[in-house]
């Protein structure tokens, strides 16, 4: 581990090399359109966009205008607004870039921004008249669909390639997040678009490919292009090809970001292979995820603060731990001979789902409703008979669970659980002579579960079925005149189980209010009579997911 | 709910007619055959074949097996309720030929028999009247060589208002004096004194006896109601009815029958421990008479 000042020799000549002032008008929007699920990043994206221009890409923040959640009118607007600048600029014969960014929900020809819509053919006249150097468009936009909802992604259709063939104007880039007939995806786990996340990774230095201490359009196209490639393969929406449009001849390399000249740096030494995971301490939020190759040094800017760094080289069946505490005006250099290594787990992928590590373990309390039938009704003829099993306190009709489970992905779930079944008590009495019967029952289920989001990821309905083994201890006490004798035995039988519910999910909870029904026909008789000791239940449960 | 006072009146009614025993109390002991003293049921006497324990729905709910043809268990009972429900639970095969029988007037003979139903342990209910009586022999006996186990055989008295819709008992005729009648169209002598088949009434003999005849009860100390006769002096011609032997020209007053009944609690050892049982025992009222025999019948004989 080494810490020092200026880590690149030339970080001074970078620091005065003069760059033309810079326009940004960053726009997020989660809500979208009649019909489109809200976003759940699309304003924070909005947000870390502005904030990486204003670290690393040296502008003023006065010139970056954020817009989240605005309406069409606020977009057009602050367009017309940086137009006006920009011409002064003109007139003075300066030089001046205008970024436009959009993360949000789009259609074929408009950006949806709630119940509005910005069509593209406007935005392409705005855009088309701006008298900028440079325009460059970065668009990562999606549409809601059932489908790509329920694989737990954000999908935009075809919006992104056909953009890009109506902005594309002389001098113009446009950096859309997916080609035609793919999806936009967002990932819980990175608490981002894959896109976005992995540009503003590229553009804090990783995509600085050549090591020069600054992140050019190409290489930031380059590296978000790879990254969202690799990250989104495995996803179940698929695969997501970031596109990039110029026509930019005769203006050379165009530099976005200057990561060299962050005040507080990471760097990740020329003999460090392999994946490099940085999380930020405490939130647990992904600051980067670089695929280092050796030979190189590569310099990531990031915010000061405490950061950890999960390095796994190739081939190792190892994971090294790293604390990386950095720390404004200086560089932090990862070192693995300090870090500590754990035993490897299987890697995380990026927005699999499959592979996500979801155990939950779960707790709940509800009622059991008594089942009647042929058994019931024997011991009735026999002179037997039971208090209503809500006010019989001796057998409170309680119903207590505990189980575990593990997620195949969001919608789909498998698990254990052992429960109580129904209990109750039939007494009778003749003169002296009084004879009591009384069971209780258990259930253990291995059972499916699917949810349904109503509001992702906070309220869905869910169903499940089960299959397993039921148990019925039972005590028959007949007492003559005060001398009581007890005879015991034990129920085995099959156990089929049906429910649904709603659950609401907050962070690593989810609390559910089920209804269900159990069949099992465990206690018998010696005349064939079975009872179904299962019956309806309601319940509330509290389940504790190990994911986030 | 005015119901449900309708018929507690109706029964508080009965209960006080008949002298203790209340509406639903069972009238019979150990009903669910669960007092065993060895090898016999402590409340019930065994007077032909055996009988052992036997499970029931449950294996420690245990009833009781008739073994032999034929077997049969009787209980004596002081009960004078006339209006009841007899409730069975029973595994009694067809072959079984499982038969409840009542004796009402201890004369060792059924007054009253019921077949109990062929089925597998099912609750069986039939309600039923009888006559007025003073006290009942209660017989089951299995008569075929099916299986018979019996749960539970409960005789309970039933409140006036559930025996309406109970079979009305068969007419009876001729009955003879004492016996305990309904009506006077009963009794041969066509009048009843209080609820017995008596010649006449001691407030009004002349209707019944003529000028100058006294109207004279018979009966045996402690009776609680004898029958009434017309006191001739000795002038029963042979044939005639008569109480005592100086009814009667010839002095020989032959056939009248006088039963009683002594409760004899007996401490038995039984399986949860020493229960006291009530063993009720028919007895000759009367001179010599063992000591609490109560009497029950005491009917009229005839001259000789």
């Amino acid at each position: 581990m080494t810490t020092g000042r200026g880590a690149l020799a030339d970080d001074a000549t970078l620091a005065t090399t003069p760059h033309p002032r810079a326009y940004a008008v960053i726009v997020g929007a989660n809500q979208g359109g009649q019909g489109q699920e809200a976003l759940r990043y699309a304003e924070d994206d909005a947000v870390r966009f502005a904030a990486v221009l204003r670290e690393l890409g040296q502008h003023e923040a006065p010139d970056l205008r954020v817009l989240l959640h605005p309406s069409g009118r606020d977009v057009v607007a602050a367009i017309d607004d940086v137009a006006q600048k920009l011409r002064a600029h003109k007139e003075r014969g300066e030089q001046a870039v205008f970024y436009f960014y959009y993360s949000g929900h789009a259609r074929a020809a408009a950006l949806n921004l709630g119940a509005e819509e910005v069509s593209v053919a406007l935005l392409r006249e705005r855009l088309s008249q701006l008298p900028s150097t440079l325009s460059l468009v970065v668009l990562d936009a999606c549409q809601s669909g059932a489908y790509a909802r329920a694989k737990g992604a954000e999908p935009a259709a075809d919006f992104s390639f056909n953009s890009v063939a109506k902005l594309t104007t002389q001098g113009a880039a446009v950096m859309a997040s997916s080609s035609a007939q793919e999806l936009s995806q967002e990932s819980d786990e990175l608490r981002s678009s894959y896109f976005t996340h992995h540009l503003l990774v590229g553009l804090r230095g990783a995509g600085d490919a050549d090591g020069d201490g600054r992140v050019t359009l190409d290489e930031a196209y380059r590296y978000a292009y790879r990254r969202t490639l690799a990250a989104t393969a495995r996803t179940q929406v698929g695969s997501q090809h970031v596109t990039l449009q110029m026509d930019l001849a005769g203006r050379g390399d165009v530099t976005l970001t200057y990561p060299s000249l962050s005040r507080a740096k990471l760097a990740l030494p020329a003999a460090l292979q392999g994946q490099v995971l940085v999380t930020r301490k405490g939130s647990g939020a992904i600051a980067a995820e670089v695929q280092k190759v050796a030979g190189n040094k590569l310099l990531l800017a990031l915010p000061a603060g405490s950061y950890e760094a999960v390095v796994r080289e190739p081939d190792a069946q190892r994971a090294l731990v790293c604390a990386a505490p950095l720390q404004d005006d200086a560089t932090y250099t990862l070192d693995t001979g300090t870090c500590t290594s754990v035993k490897d787990t299987p890697t995380k992928k990026k927005g699999d789902e499959s592979e996500l590590d979801h155990w939950a373990a779960e707790v709940g309390v509800g009622i059991n409703f008594n089942s009647q039938g042929e058994y019931t009704d024997r011991l009735r003829e026999f002179g037997y008979d039971n208090k209503p099993g809500a006010f019989d306190l001796d057998t409170p009709p309680l119903r207590v669970s505990l189980g575990a489970s593990r997620a195949f992905n969001k919608y789909f779930r498998t698990g254990v659980v052992l429960h109580t079944l129904t209990r109750d008590q039939y007494r009778r009495t003749f003169g002296a002579s009084k004879d009591e019967f009384r069971y209780s029952s258990y259930g253990a289920d291995l059972y499916f579960r699917g949810d349904i989001f109503l509001v992702e990821p906070v309220l869905s309905l869910y169903a499940l079925a089960g299959v397993g083994l039921g148990m019925a201890p039972s005590t028959y006490t007949t007492t003559v005149s005060g001398a009581a004798r007890d005879t015991s035995s034990v129920d085995w039988g099959p156990l089929l189980s049906g429910a649904g519910g709603v659950s609401v999910n907050v962070r690593n909870a989810a609390f559910r209010l089920q209804g269900g029904y159990e069949y099992a026909p465990v206690l018998k008789n010696r005349l064939g009579d079975v009872l179904n000791v299962g019956g309806p239940s309601v319940m509330f449960a509290v389940e504790l997911r190990t994911d986030r | 709910m005015r119901r449900r006072i309708a018929s507690a009146a109706t029964c508080l009614a009965f209960f006080v007619l008949l002298r203790g025993e209340s509406c639903g109390q069972p009238v019979l002991q150990d009903p669910t055959f669960r007092l065993w003293c060895g090898d016999e049921l402590c409340a019930w006497k065994t007077e032909a074949g055996s009988v052992r324990k036997a499970p029931t729905w449950h294996d420690a709910d245990t009833g009781v097996e008739f073994v032999g043809v034929p077997a049969r268990i009787v209980q004596n009972t002081p009960s004078n309720a006339q209006c009841l429900r007899f409730t069975s639970v029973a595994d009694v095969s067809p072959s079984a030929q499982m038969i409840l029988s009542i004796d009402w007037d201890l004369d060792g003979t059924p007054d009253y028999t019921y077949p109990v139903p062929s089925v597998s342990f099912r609750q069986v209910q039939a309600d039923f009247i009888l006559p007025p009586h003073e006290g009942m022999r209660v017989v089951l006996e299995k008569k075929g060589p099916g299986n018979a186990v019996l749960a539970e055989i409960r005789l309970q008295l039933l409140s006036a208002s559930e025996c309406a819709s109970a079979p009305a008992p068969l007419p009876r005729t001729k009955l003879p004096l004492g016996a305990r009648a309904s009506s006077g169209a009963e009794c041969a002598s066509r009048q009843v004194l209080a609820a017995t088949c008596s010649e006449c009434n001691p407030v009004v003999p002349e209707i019944a006896c003529g000028p100058g005849v006294a109207c004279t009860t018979r009966g045996v100390a402690g009776l609680s109601v004898g029958f009434a006769l017309c006191d001739r002096k000795g002038a029963r011609a042979a044939g005639q009815p008569c109480g005592i032997d100086a009814d009667c020209q010839s002095g020989q007053c032959k056939g009248v029958r006088s039963v009683g009944m002594r409760d004899v609690p007996t401490e038995r050892a039984t399986e949860e421990g020493d229960k006291v049982v009530h063993d009720y025992q028919l007895c000759t009222p009367g001179a010599g008479a063992p000591a609490g025999c109560v009497p029950k019948v005491f009917v009229a004989g005839t001259c000789q």
